[in-house]
């Protein structure tokens, strides 16, 4: 079976062959000590590739929305992209992070103009990274949901007071990025990607960033218009957001989801969210990024398997990290995962 | 007439109720009316404590806890001039900040808050802080408690730099050091030698205040 069908299959609470693999994202340290490539040099075509090469079954074209070529410099390593984002590059692992913004407050909002959704030098880039996974591994683009994206535009502290100091304003600025979003989600879909994301941290440790109350006013509508667009345009969507979000997975459900990931492990149960909704949904995720996948082989091999025996039997479930794989996590911890996964995770499940 | 704790009550409550266009009016009319700078710090404090009750209970979520602490930063702008003649002694000396490589000050800023409010004197070192800017503060200050924070998985082993650092300089005996931010848990605290860890602000002050409690106990 190939890695598309496979993942299709899993999306779809079908039983595959076995467990497919997938990530949100891997650090590019990894990348590019896989490919044998400066991290800083890395393209999208080169992630699709490093996840293939690894042996995952699905690659996520995570990215921010910025065309490169509008950066303003602000001093060596440091930039502003054309969303107001302030970025800087990770001296160790030679990787780009999001690091501040401009925008003092959602006022700001009214005078600012948002860059073209689609535009040629991002349908270039993106149109060469699918290309690149075609016959190899499932490709799944993303869009980001709104909460997220307003968190990444104005701080989340800025975000959440604004629900009570700027509420209409707020909504506004969300409504555009939204709009914004689902414009470039469904030029990826003509891309030919074969899954998409919705990412939205949604949550901390302890629970929702938001009332249930004001996701349901403020985000859910967003969410849902985000993936019924993406449902009809036949591309199942995963569902993506850290933390505890327990109060409202009926309602991402609901809104049609086909998966949910990461179920972060020190926030979420797997056992629980496999009981409540795997007959419903994919569920992705669950192991520990931090200290298991980095740590010890033995510990790997046990918490990998303990994934398997809780999520894979009757079909739906992915492997994959509860977050992303860090630039610490060793090229062979890697391969004892894949591995693993290979071994315990063939249907039918016998652990 | 309005009596005094009528008109307190009334400031409470627009914190409790995260009121926040009505705060502002309100905290002027309690100035106005003579009271104490203190007596309004107090109650306000009172108010974020009931915030972060409600916060603790799932009742409230971080964006109220958030709100809250910001109409507690604007409320003590305001207050803290008139209050030299009143000043209190802290209760204790803190450390607080974002360790490096992580920039994201949120979780921080609202235990910096809720730590002042608790009585504490705080020294908020920012982001992105090496082991050697914590070491150098908690020696300069003679820090009762450390509070390290991380949002990013990848800063975490940085928290184990600051503790080894502390141990070096043979500082680790003379404080109490607690860690939190969303990827840490209560294991990794163990496994890097901290003396706490908290899942939540709230919970986070809690634990410094107990602690400076039974030093308190253990002194007198």
């Amino acid at each position: 079976m190939d890695s598309v069908t496979r993942v299709t299959k899993a999306l779809s609470v079908e039983i595959p062959d076995r467990v497919p693999l997938g990530e949100f994202a891997i650090s590019d340290a990894i990348i590019g000590r896989i490919l044998n490539i400066e991290p800083a040099r890395i393209t999208y075509g080169d992630r699709v590739r490093g996840f293939a090469k690894l042996g995952l079954d699905l690659v996520t074209l995570l990215d921010w929305g910025a065309r490169p070529g509008k950066n303003r410099q602000m001093s060596e390593g440091s930039w502003v992209n054309e969303w107001n984002m302030i970025m800087k590059t990770d001296k160790p692992t030679d990787t780009d992070w999001w690091v501040g913004t401009r925008f003092n407050s959602v006022e700001d909002w009214e005078q600012f103009e948002m860059p073209p959704a689609v535009s040629d030098e991002r349908l270039e880039t993106f149109k060469k990274a699918i290309n690149e996974g075609k016959g190899k591994i499932a490709v799944a683009g993303l869009v980001w949901g709104p909460q997220h994206y307003g968190h990444v535009l104005l701080g989340v502290d800025k975000l959440l007071t604004s629900l009570y100091t700027h509420p209409k304003l707020l909504k506004k600025m969300l409504s555009d990025v939204n709009k914004w979003w689902i414009e470039w989600g469904k030029a990826l879909i003509d891309l030919g990607v074969d899954a998409m994301w919705v990412g939205d941290d949604l949550g901390e440790t302890k629970g929702l960033l938001m009332s249930p109350k004001h996701f349901r006013e403020f985000e859910l509508p967003l969410i849902r218009e985000q993936i019924d667009t993406f449902r009809k345009k036949h591309v199942p969507v995963i569902f993506h957001s850290d933390g505890n979000i327990t109060q409202i997975i009926g309602d991402v459900v609901q809104a049609g989801i086909n998966a949910l990931h990461p179920i972060q492990p020190n926030a979420m149960d797997l056992p629980g969210v496999k009981a409540a909704w795997g007959q419903k949904i994919c569920v992705m995720g669950n192991l520990d990024s931090t200290l298991v996948l980095p740590g010890s082989r033995d510990k790997l091999i046990e918490e990998t398997k303990k994934c398997i025996r809780t999520a894979a039997p009757g079909g739906g479930y992915i492997m994959a990290s509860g977050n992303s794989i860090l630039a610490n996590t060793p090229l062979e911890n890697i391969q004892t995962w894949v591995e693993t996964t290979k071994k315990y995770g063939t249907y039918p499940i016998r652990i | 007439m309005t009596s005094k704790e009528e008109i307190l009550e009334d400031l409470r409550s627009q914190m409790v109720e995260v009121n926040v266009a009505s705060f502002s009016d309100k905290l002027d009319e309690a100035i106005k009316s003579g009271l104490l700078a203190l007596e309004i710090v107090e109650s306000l404090t009172r108010g974020l404590r009931i915030v972060g009750d409600r916060y603790q209970k799932g009742d409230y979520f971080l964006a109220e806890l958030i709100t809250a602490g910001t109409m507690m930063t604007t409320g003590m702008k305001k207050l803290k001039p008139l209050m030299r003649a009143s000043k209190k002694s802290a209760i204790g000396k803190a450390v607080v900040g974002t360790v490096q490589g992580d920039l994201h000050d949120i979780g921080k800023n609202i235990v910096a808050v809720l730590l002042k409010s608790e009585g504490f004197e705080v020294y908020d070192l920012g982001v992105d802080v090496t082991a050697d800017g914590f070491a150098n503060k908690v020696r300069e200050v003679r820090a009762d408690i450390l509070a390290l924070s991380a949002l990013i998985t990848t800063t975490m082993p940085t928290m184990r730099q600051v503790i080894d650092e502390l141990i070096k300089r043979k500082s680790r005996n003379s404080v109490k050091v607690i860690i939190g931010g969303a990827p840490t848990t209560e294991d990794f605290a163990k496994d890097i030698g901290s003396d706490g860890y908290a899942r939540d602000a709230v919970t986070g002050v809690a634990i410094c205040k107990e602690w400076m409690r039974r030093i308190h106990e253990a002194v007198r």
